[in-house]
């Protein structure tokens, strides 16, 4: 028997949201996947110094990533993620890193592009596209696909019910005791990942705080609170972070809003403008992530939101 | 007499003050910290120690300041909080009605919002500096004016000069393009002083609702300069407390007298005799590399902070 071809993806951007696509198809269809560690400060060191300074954070960690996985697999699925609902984009930055990464790093790229508007099929196309060179049937190339998009709704229809990532991923509930419920609203990439969000989701449960983030909404649902509003930004990611911040702001059962930016995130910076001038009912606290490992700063903000929330609510 | 004492340590001053069990508030300090939050937090006690009558009982003490832990563990604190709720606490306290706070220390700036004494909304400011207490600090050594009459100077002009205060570097440029052209330096310090208001307005303050009675507090409030800017901006009078220096202490103390329960955990005045250092190592049993804090008192470990995991600082509290 041959040596499986094994794919490496990279733990950073839109893992978060396709990785159980991805990596059911290329299982299917006889790769191996294989996934980077969870960020840690040697990804981290090793992303800041391969990158260039101009870049955002979720960038650099991008590159961490991909050097954690180049010496172990034999190619490096990256794709190029263009638009995934009409009349917007994602950001420059985001839909070049695939060429960015390989300009500075010798690796093998395997990349597809993806203009969905929201179709997937667009996706297939090009998964298949790319797959025949490897696997050249067809047939079995679209029963991989459909499987591998079975995987990804059951996944998604978990993340829109409200499951962490981690929980949805692993298939299971964890269920936690909860005082309160805050909203952690931002980028997948930033939110879930451990290390560069300085642990906030975990550090909300330890204090028996529910965590509900902005995946929840389907882009029919952000296509919906935006429309009324008559005003949307331009991109994807700020479209779905500004639309949950809405959302959110009108549910009671929500205690408060965290908004975590990334350090240097050009769309964010306006985003946050955005919500800011729209919600100002709801206890709200914008959070930047840097490369810095103090997280004393954070802390203290924490602290000072649940107080405001906890001396608010026994008023 | 039961008395309750609170220690805020900041990046650039300590504040230790005595309440007693009506809120009264009987001694304060204020030390700079010099880098140096053990020393400063021991030359604190050993202040307040002379204020404390004879059969005095120390019933609660709350730290607050960027040090918190650090000093909660050197001396026994009964409640830690963040400078945010402390401070709202304590002027509260002396102004009930306050709608919003002012707050400038060493190297943070903040704006609270409050409504019928509570806080609804806050900001601090973000990665930079300018803007804060050491802002002032650096540019009136570069002045050659010692800080305190900094004030004083500027209340002196009447001229509008305008130095660009979002950062400290385009500040310093500024100042001696000023200077060059002859604008005398009294003009210049009272442009430092709109500057930095300008500032507090355009980034901490920012789309947020400034409601009257605003009180201005920590220790940039005892510049008059920067009071005046503040009135002249806001366009009415900002009341400064008369403990202002010591807000956030005077909070932690009110938090420790409120929580206040069973038998306090402060070790006494004599902790400024003992020995306190840090040593740090770099933990190498994982990818994450952190960078431990080994907190010693005499020749025994009291504290470990900086771990990500816990394996150090869970091992001090199973002790406990």
């Amino acid at each position: 028997m041959t040596k499986k071809i094994r794919i490496g993806i990279p733990r950073a951007l839109f893992f978060y949201d396709y990785y159980p696509l991805y990596k059911t198809f290329f299982e299917e269809i006889g790769c191996e996947v294989i996934v980077s560690r969870k960020t840690d400060k040697k990804i981290l060191d090793a992303g800041l110094s391969a990158s260039n300074n101009e870049l955002c954070l979720p960038i650099k960690l991008l590159y961490g990533h991909v050097i954690d996985l180049k010496d172990r697999v034999d190619y490096i699925f990256l794709p190029y993620i263009i638009s995934t609902q009409e009349g917007s984009y994602i950001c420059p930055k985001l839909i070049g890193s695939p060429d960015l990464v390989k300009a500075n790093i010798p690796i093998k790229l395997l990349t597809i592009d993806v203009d969905m508007h929201a179709k997937y099929s667009t996706m297939f196309k090009a998964l298949r596209d790319l797959a025949m060179q490897i696997k050249p049937n067809p047939v079995e190339l679209y029963a991989a696909y459909r499987k591998a998009l079975k995987e990804y709704h059951t996944f998604d229809g978990r993340i829109k019910k409200g499951w962490l990532f981690e929980d949805a991923l692993a298939g299971k509930q964890q269920q936690y005791p909860r005082t309160r419920t805050i909203a952690v609203i931002g980028h997948t990439y930033v939110f879930n990942d451990e290390y560069i969000s300085s642990g906030l989701i975990s550090k909300l449960q330890k204090k028996n705080i529910k965590v509900v983030t902005s995946d929840v909404l389907t882009l029919n649902q952000i296509k919906n609170i935006l429309g009324k509003l008559g005003k949307k930004t331009h991109w994807n990611l700020g479209n779905r972070v500004f639309a949950a911040a809405l959302y959110y702001a009108r549910s009671k059962d929500i205690d408060g809003i965290i908004y975590v930016t990334p350090f240097s995130c050009s769309s964010d910076s306006l985003v946050k403008e955005f919500i800011e001038a729209h919600i100002p009912q709801k206890p709200f606290m914008t959070i930047t992530v840097d490369e810095h490992s103090g997280d004393a700063g954070l802390v203290t903000r924490l602290e000072a939101f649940l107080d405001m929330i906890d001396r608010r609510g026994s008023s | 007499m039961e008395y309750y004492l609170g220690i805020d340590v900041g990046s650039v001053s300590t504040n230790v003050v005595l309440i007693d069990e009506k809120n009264a508030v009987l001694a304060t300090t204020y030390i700079r910290t010099r880098g140096d939050p053990l020393t400063s937090v021991k030359a604190g006690l050993k202040e307040i120690e002379h204020h404390l009558p004879s059969n005095a009982t120390i019933n609660g003490v709350g730290v607050t300041g960027s040090a918190r832990y650090l000093i909660a563990a050197m001396v026994g604190a009964d409640v830690i909080k963040n400078e945010i709720t402390a401070h709202a606490v304590a002027t509260t306290h002396f102004h009930p009605d306050a709608r919003t706070i002012i707050e400038i220390g060493g190297q943070d700036s903040k704006i609270i919002i409050l409504e019928h004494g509570v806080v609804t909304d806050f900001a601090m400011n973000n990665v930079c500096a300018a803007g804060t207490g050491s802002f002032l600090d650096q540019q009136a050594s570069r002045l050659g004016i010692p800080i305190e009459e900094f004030g004083n100077r500027a209340l002196q002009s009447n001229a509008d000069v305008r130095i660009a205060g979002r950062c400290t570097v385009f500040a310093e440029s500024d100042m001696i393009h000023k200077q060059q052209l002859g604008y005398t330096t009294n003009d210049i310090i009272n442009g430092l002083c709109e500057a930095l208001v300008r500032n507090y307005f355009a980034t901490v303050a920012k789309g947020k609702d400034v409601k009257k009675p605003v009180v201005f507090q920590g220790g940039v409030a005892a510049n008059v300069g920067i009071r005046r800017a503040f009135s002249k901006h806001l366009g009415h009078d900002v009341l400064v407390p008369v403990h202002f220096n010591v807000m956030g202490a005077i909070g932690a103390a009110l938090l420790a007298r409120e929580s206040h329960t069973a038998k306090s955990k402060f070790k006494g005045f004599d902790v400024s005799h003992h020995n306190f250092k840090t040593t740090s190592f770099t933990c190498k049993d994982c990818p994450n590399h952190c960078e431990v804090v080994e907190f010693h008192q005499d020749h025994k470990v009291i504290a470990y902070f900086g771990d990500k995991c816990g394996k150090y600082s869970n091992r001090i509290s199973a002790h406990e």
